[in-house]
């Protein structure tokens, strides 16, 4: 623990206290590239893991260098990705683990990002996943693709998995929390069962992030 | 300092698309260029004869394309081409040149350049420059002070704008130079990040320092050596204002800036190869520890493909509230009164007008034609001001029931105390009548 925090009102008298407390409220994933925030959860974490146990969340270390909050009940809302989100994070994660993608120190286009979906659905199965339709001129309306795209790399920019800056998007070590279900060397499902009893994952059913107010925050963050 | 204004690439837009300027080569036209160069620097001239060209030409063919069978036809075609593109000057025949010479254009030399030439900026060479750099200037400075107004221009301003400006230009192209130099050791990094032994993660980790080192070293020799010399300029720009030299003060200016960007470009490389370096070494970190035999990535294919949906758990983000103090106020008054009941007159005042009015309808009828102004002028002075538009409209409605209206094609407005109506003739005969 630092010395500079002895106890929880020493953290919470931290100017960076509000942002950071804030930001994972908002479901947003702290890692090594948010340099100062990642540095003061680092020093005030066990402290923090007592405040946030009280609201029945859980604040996560991930060992590659992330924080995040896993809300345990629903005392204060719970929620989870979007389908898009899901899929094109997955994606992400992929390019993220390619060499490739180090040439531009993790930085890659959104044309990349879909060219990669398409690789491993084909692109059939990418227009329907994506636009939530079988219908084949929905699926093959690329404005429309390209719409649900953008909406899920808004989405997974507001919980801080990637930044989207115009056409190019930054792959953040956050990436590493949609490869959960496949870590390890056990079965998928196993392991999918094991994190839905645990609360970091939620099977269809339950709403997704509002897109509406997904818009605004990003617009408000902007 | 003096920032130099950026011209407008507006007209230049214009007149490459009047010209349709545009670039079509081929690696055997660049082969066929350097190969010129080469000639043409190697025996001192300026240009070549047409024979001389035709020579370099065939034997640059010999390697690019062995076996061609007609090549004084292509040698033809192609000189053309590169005529064309304003890549080879034909000069016109003189006294002294008996046939037409050739010469490379200063564009055909530019692309030889940076094909051919591959300088990098190393310490050694930095050294040197600026070490050239600073007596050059410090001469100028001299210059300026001891000369007479008259050769100023020989011996300050002409050093400045040519021999200055060729260094610094020199420190720009061996910047260039590492600039390439980067992206080929990026290539190099992510082709050993694809092996998964230990050596190749080694080797890649190898180049990352290496080029760290170098750029690090150089940035902090470019920022000493830059203060260095902008100190001389900044002299040199305050004796030219003391000496009431407006042009030797501009062209201090114009080589402070391309110090300026000199040193800029150091931290700038530095500070991106910087971001490169932590990514590639959280990637290898990442890759070892998550992926290493790339178990992962196919599984997590397979899972995307063939798996069930699933999502992340996410807090549940709240709307955005202004958090304002409560102020509790008193709740508003209702009104009880319907509006209908607000807007209707009340019953004793609306009746007598109605009345009145059906009554002079019905008696100016009875004596023949009338018209619309001129009862509601013989009515008007008894009506009430809130009653007016009342009385005017019920007027209206009784002449249309109890007389035939007549309406002229052309009809005028009259004024009538505070309104304007129009003038209708109404006869005797109506519904009611």
């Amino acid at each position: 623990m630092s010395e500079r925090y002895r106890n929880l009102g020493d953290v919470i008298a931290d100017e960076r206290f509000s942002g950071v407390d804030l930001a994972l409220r908002r479901g947003r994933h702290i890692g090594l590239d948010d340099v100062e925030d990642f540095a003061f959860l680092q020093d005030t974490r066990h402290l923090l893991r007592d405040f946030y146990d009280g609201y029945g969340w859980q604040l996560e270390f991930a060992d590659e260098g992330l924080f995040f909050l896993v809300p345990l009940n629903d005392s204060l809302g719970r929620s989870q990705l979007s389908e898009n989100a899901m899929l094109v994070g997955q994606a992400c994660l992929l390019l993220h683990l390619d060499r490739a993608s180090t040439r531009d120190a993790g930085w890659v286009t959104r044309a990349q990002v879909l060219e990669h979906l398409g690789a491993v659905l084909g692109e059939e199965e990418l227009g329907a996943r994506l636009t939530g339709t079988k219908k084949r001129r929905e699926t093959r309306r690329i404005d429309l693709v390209h719409q649900k795209l953008g909406g899920a790399l808004r989405e997974l920019h507001r919980l801080g998995f990637v930044v989207v800056k115009g056409e190019r998007v930054q792959l953040r070590q956050a990436l590493v929390r949609f490869a959960d279900p496949v870590r390890g060397d056990g079965d998928w499902r196993r392991r999918l069962e094991d994190l839905v009893l645990r609360g970091y994952v939620v099977l269809p059913g339950e709403p997704d992030l509002d897109p509406e107010l997904d818009d605004a925050w990003s617009e408000a963050e902007e | 300092m003096s920032t130099p204004t950026s011209p407008d690439p507006t007209h230049l837009f214009a007149t490459l698309e009047r010209s349709e300027a545009g670039l079509s080569l081929d690696h055997k036209d660049l082969c066929v260029l350097v190969a010129l160069s080469v000639h043409i620097e190697g025996q001192g001239l300026a240009s070549v004869s047409e024979d001389a060209l035709r020579d370099v030409f065939e034997r640059t063919w010999q390697h690019v394309e062995p076996a061609a069978l007609n090549v004084r036809k292509a040698a033809t075609e192609r000189i053309e081409k590169l005529r064309n593109q304003r890549l080879l000057n034909r000069l016109a025949a003189s006294r002294y040149a008996a046939e037409s010479d050739y010469a490379l254009s200063t564009l055909a030399m530019a692309i030889v350049r940076f094909f051919h030439e591959d300088e990098r900026l190393t310490r050694e060479s930095l050294d040197v420059l600026t070490r050239t750099l600073e007596a050059e200037l410090v001469q100028a400075l001299q210059a300026l002070r001891e000369v007479s107004a008259d050769e100023v221009d020989a011996r300050v301003l002409q050093p400045m704008r040519v021999s200055v400006s060729t260094l610094l230009g020199g420190i720009a192209n061996r910047q260039q130079g590492l600039d390439r130099q980067q992206e080929e050791l990026r290539d190099e990094v992510t082709e050993r990040l694809g092996g998964t032994n230990e050596a190749a993660m080694e080797a890649a980790t190898a180049l990352l320092e290496g080029m760290t080192n170098t750029l690090a070293e150089l940035t902090q020799v470019l920022m000493r050596d830059c203060a260095r010399l902008q100190e001389v300029v900044d002299q040199i720009a305050q004796t030219a204002s003391a000496l009431d030299r407006e042009d030797v003060g501009a062209a201090a200016a114009d080589v402070g800036d391309k110090l300026h960007r000199v040193e800029g470009w150091g931290q700038s490389r530095l500070d991106t190869w910087t971001e490169y370096h932590e990514h590639v070494h959280r990637h290898i970190r990442m890759v070892v520890s998550l992926d290493p035999n790339r178990a992962l990535s196919h599984g997590l294919r397979e899972l995307m493909r063939h798996g069930p949906r699933w999502s992340l758990a996410a807090c549940k983000p709240e709307r955005w509230r202004g958090l304002r103090e409560v102020v509790h106020r008193r709740p508003p008054v209702r009104v009880r009164r319907e509006l209908r009941q607000r807007e209707e007159l009340p019953e004793e005042e609306a009746a007598p007008v109605e009345g009145r009015v059906e009554q002079a309808v019905r008696t100016a009828l009875a004596q023949g034609p009338t018209t619309y102004l001129a009862l509601a002028r013989d009515l008007l002075p008894d009506t009430p001001p809130s009653a007016r538009h009342r009385m005017l409209g019920e007027l209206a409605r009784q002449l249309s029931l109890q007389g035939i209206v007549e309406h002229p094609r052309d009809r005028s407005w009259h004024p009538l105390d505070a309104v304007e109506v129009h003038d209708w003739r109404v006869a005797p005969g109506g519904e009611d009548a």
